[in-house]
């Protein structure tokens, strides 16, 4: 049975050509290399705004206090209810206006306000893994503090502490 | 009533909130939805390739295309069910997704390759049993490009960039300078 | 395997072009659903038809000879796309106890294939033989598919 090679080719570059025109307003959240900076660790300590507790991913917007005052909001991006709910959380574990400290790994375009959250430490001292193993999150042992970017203005909070 | 109106209303249903909020529902019904996209998928393949004449030359069209017509149906039901249900839980995303509508569009690009198809290649497939004519081979590698591009906006969706603004748009908590 | 083993993969060069762009990664996924609807698609035709149920025209045994070049193009689609998304975050999905469970369903799934599946398939196996090897490869490939979806959601 001859094989003719152009239908086989054509076959391929019609797939492909399918495939490919969704090029760059498409983004994929589905290998964290692709959206996330794992050189890029930041920490934000602020105020839950809002709880999205919804698939596939759950989404926690933290408001920050900048050095001159003004706020910012970020969102970052835990895993899917399922994984919290395994392990111990749900949406009421996240109430607005709770002061939290979340690490993680900002979005790859570094001027947006986004992050793939890894822990989220509540007042009482209580950690919470938010993120998902198996979406290319850097090694668990690996989050650097020391290269954190800290996002709040921390000289602030020295001197608050010096008045209390 | 608005679009938005009735989406939101479905939004505000039990059913969309449990497959939404829920742990388990959503990624069973994505499993399901998979399966159901191997299942409808490699029949499909099979067809389109048989039409292409690479997939079992020797059997006659029209004895393969009988028999996986049953199989065909019951795979395309649960994955439009299953997907239906999907969509249920997230309309309001789902109306703002242009990887959807894209998605849409090819859907019913497959309703228009269906029918302007019909009457030269799937209305008769005795037709194809002498030898399969060029048309119907421009009807499976459309068939394929279809599906394919199905496939990859649909995993695309649930990863697009759409429902997430870059900055977040959330009124403040605090209302003091100090932050507290 | 070593850590070091799964930290070389995420560092490779494929692991760099899967992550680079927005759109490699989903390219290289939707051919891998394409590549499973291929594989395991044909696999379920001829368990289905070992069950009885469907294509009846042909004995399994012709049906499987005829389908298994496409079975194993799908198979070997599947065996290039996986590794080259696993490279991408090899340390963590090692880790992640649905894609262990979804590599045991898949040796399994492969193993059972060329093996049990095989014979029953071409010596034209009593209906109740047939019957059980079909359940037994359509469970494990769900296995695989499922483990596969739950990455993501444990």
């Amino acid at each position: 049975m001859r094989i003719a090679l152009w239908k086989p080719a054509l076959l391929v570059a019609v797939v492909l050509a399918v495939c490919i025109y969704d090029g760059a307003p498409a983004k994929a959240h589905h290998a964290f290399g692709s959206e996330f900076d794992a050189n890029a660790p930041v920490l934000l300590k602020g105020k839950i705004a809002k709880i999205e507790w919804i698939n596939p991913h759950t989404w926690i917007h933290v408001e920050i206090t900048k050095a001159d005052g003004a706020k910012e909001t970020w969102m970052v991006e835990g895993g899917s209810p399922n994984t919290l709910l395994r392990r111990g959380a749900n949406k009421n574990t996240f109430p607005e206006g709770t002061d939290v400290v979340v690490d993680g790994y900002q979005a790859r375009d570094h001027n947006e306000r986004r992050a793939n959250a890894r822990n989220v430490t509540f007042p009482d001292g209580r950690k919470l893994f938010l993120g998902m193993t198996g979406t290319g999150a850097p090694d668990p042992e690996a989050f650097d503090a020391g290269k954190a970017k800290t996002l709040n203005d921390t000289d602030k909070d020295k001197d608050k502490e010096k008045k209390q | 009533m608005t679009i938005q109106q009735i989406l939101e209303w479905i939004e505000s249903t039990h059913l969309s909130l449990a497959i939404r909020e829920g742990g388990l529902p959503y990624p069973v019904l994505g499993g399901v939805h998979l399966l159901a996209i191997a299942w409808f998928g490699g029949v499909l393949l099979a067809s389109d390739l048989r039409l292409l004449g690479w997939l079992m030359p020797q059997r006659r069209f029209s004895d393969l295309w009988y028999q996986f017509q049953p199989w065909k149906r019951i795979g395309f039901v649960v994955v439009v069910s299953t997907g239906l249900l999907l969509a249920w839980a997230e309309p309001v995303r789902l109306w703002g997704s242009p990887n959807f509508w894209i998605k849409m569009t090819l859907f019913a690009l497959v309703g228009v390759h269906a029918w302007v198809f019909h009457a030269s290649v799937y209305g008769q497939p005795e037709k194809m049993d002498a030898g399969v004519t060029s048309r119907a081979k421009l009807a499976a590698v459309l068939s394929l490009a279809l599906w394919s591009g199905m496939v990859l906006t649909g995993r695309l969706i649930a990863f697009d960039d759409s429902f997430e603004p870059k900055i977040p748009d959330v009124t403040p908590v605090t209302s003091h300078a100090d932050g507290h | 395997m070593p850590i070091e083993f799964y930290r070389w993969l995420v560092n490779s060069p494929w692991s760099h072009l899967l992550n680079s762009s927005e759109w490699v990664f989903p390219v290289v996924q939707t051919l891998h659903f394409i590549g499973f609807a291929l594989s395991i698609g044909t696999i379920a035709i001829v368990d289905f038809r070992l069950l009885g149920l469907g294509m009846k025209r042909q004995s399994a045994a012709d049906l499987a000879a005829d389908l298994e070049p496409w079975t194993r193009l799908g198979i070997a689609v599947m065996l290039i796309t996986g590794p080259l998304m696993f490279s991408t975050d090899a340390v963590a999905y090692h880790y992640n106890p649905s894609f262990q469970f979804k590599m045991v369903c898949l040796a399994f799934a492969l193993l059972f294939h060329f093996t049990l599946r095989r014979w029953a398939v071409r010596s034209d196996a009593p209906p109740v033989a047939a019957g059980l090897v079909a359940v037994m490869s359509l469970l494990l490939w769900a296995g695989v598919v499922a483990g596969g979806r739950m990455i993501a959601f444990i």
